[in-house]
């Protein structure tokens, strides 16, 4: 639009938008996950039941630090993309990336580890905790294909569009590391 | 009405209840609908109605509609259940019945009255000019019909009814030579303030594509092909999903 008449102050953009609302609506899922948990939990005489053993806690905690230090990259990345510095913002998010996909593979390899240990359809608890658990690694997949696509698009040049895909994924991936921390406390909460 | 229990007690289930959901949906929906449907016909259509034949066409519904729906009630308190298309003659309901048929007559006579006037004027009605009813609000400033953008300049707001204030109508004309506030790049729209709407900044919407619905038409598919145990076709329809998000996102809009 024209105008030398008044200061334009361009409102957030709607992917920005967009990922608040998407933010929003995965919040109320993991807010019903939780409840629903903790609702189990408090029907149950022995929590977790007999046979299925106490959740882990060191390497559960370890890796949400982990995964939360990968707040700072991004945040990092996109600074320099504010700047149109592509070259730093790809190196950023890669190591971002890098993390996050270590985390992944680590999440994964004790996600089967449990699966060899109990079952998520022979008990309640089993059936929350591999849900609960699960949902939360799926959100971290998508947040990794988001870093993978946008590692990609910047890799040519920084344009303002995706500098607004960055800063709306980088939003997606505060509200992960926050609920990694939630979801990483619940899950060990039996063994507290 | 039928909040009290007696009363809906007393008429439950009979044509009392039919005569009542007819009766307040012809007066609180059907007759809105079709003052709204003469109100912006010169605003959408650029063309008049007939006034006249508008006029009878009203009294002709209306007159309808009471003989139709008023009976119901009569003839629900004399004991006529709802639901049934026949019943023993000599109960004391022919009468009601027989005006109620003549009513639905009239009615549709009424309707089709309507629309033909609706239809006669879309094609021979006089123009209608941009503001053939006085109106006092905002589409009454623009041509009839509206182009697609409505306005090329932000319309200036002070009141209730800016048709009316002239002052604010010819700001509009200034700006736009002057080219104040004219939307000329992609698609904008303009936020106000919340307490005083105030012009305040301006939104970038999003540009036309076809992508989305192709991509709406891929998860549903997805998930379909999930519910019903396909889990290829699935993985293959998520594959096609990821291929149209890559391809809605990678044209993007040039740099402002």
């Amino acid at each position: 639009m024209s105008s030398a008449s008044y200061a334009q102050r361009v409102a957030r953009p709607n992917g920005w938008w967009g990922m608040a609302v998407f933010v929003a609506t995965e919040a109320t899922l993991f807010g019903t996950l939780i409840g629903s948990y903790f609702d189990l939990r408090f029907k149950a005489h022995h929590w977790p039941p007999e046979g299925v053993p106490d959740p882990k806690v060191a390497v559960p905690l370890i890796l949400t630090a982990v995964l939360v230090a990968t707040s700072l990259p991004m945040q990092l990345s996109v600074r320099f993309a504010r700047r149109r510095l592509a070259g730093l913002t790809c190196l950023a998010l890669l190591v971002a990336l890098v993390v996050q996909c270590g985390y992944l593979a680590m999440q994964i390899h004790l996600y089967v580890d449990d699966l060899h240990h109990f079952s998520p359809s022979e008990t309640a608890y089993g059936s929350i905790y591999f849900t609960l658990v699960g949902a939360h690694h799926a959100h971290v997949f998508v947040g990794i294909l988001l870093n993978a696509w946008l590692l990609l698009r910047f890799a040519t040049a920084a344009t303002a569009y995706r500098v607004v895909g960055l800063q709306s994924t980088t939003f997606y991936w505060h509200f992960v590391n926050v609920l990694a921390v939630i979801v990483t406390v619940v899950q060990i909460s039996p063994s507290l | 009405m039928f909040a009290a229990i007696p009363f809906d007690q007393a008429t439950t289930d009979t044509y009392f209840v039919v005569a009542h959901f007819h009766f307040i949906i012809f007066g609180a929906a059907v007759f809105p609908l079709l003052g709204g449907l003469y109100y912006w016909f010169p605003k959408v259509t650029g063309r008049m109605y007939h006034e006249r034949w508008g006029q009878a066409s009203f009294w002709v519904t209306f007159v309808g509609t009471i003989v139709t729906f008023f009976p119901m009630h009569i003839v629900g308190l004399l004991g006529m259940t709802r639901r049934v298309y026949t019943y023993e003659p000599n109960l004391g309901w022919d009468a009601y019945n027989l005006t109620e048929t003549i009513g639905a007559f009239v009615l549709t006579a009424g309707l089709l009255m309507i629309f033909g006037n609706l239809l006669w004027s879309r094609f021979r009605g006089p123009p209608s000019g941009p503001d053939p009813l006085y109106g006092g609000t905002l589409e009454w400033a623009t041509t009839s019909p509206p182009p697609h953008y409505n306005f090329a300049v932000i319309p200036t707001v002070s009141s209730p009814y800016p048709n009316w204030d002239r002052e604010d109508r010819q700001e509009d004309v200034r700006r736009f030579e002057r080219g104040l506030l004219v939307f000329e790049t992609g698609h904008e729209t303009p936020a106000s303030t919340v307490r005083d709407g105030y012009l305040d900044e301006v939104l970038e919407m999003p540009s036309e594509s076809g992508l989305p619905i192709v991509l709406a038409f891929a998860v549903s598919l997805v998930f379909i092909m999930l519910l019903t145990t396909h889990y290829v076709i699935a993985g293959v329809f998520l594959g096609v999903a990821g291929l149209v998000l890559a391809a809605w996102h990678a044209r993007e809009p040039a740099e402002g």
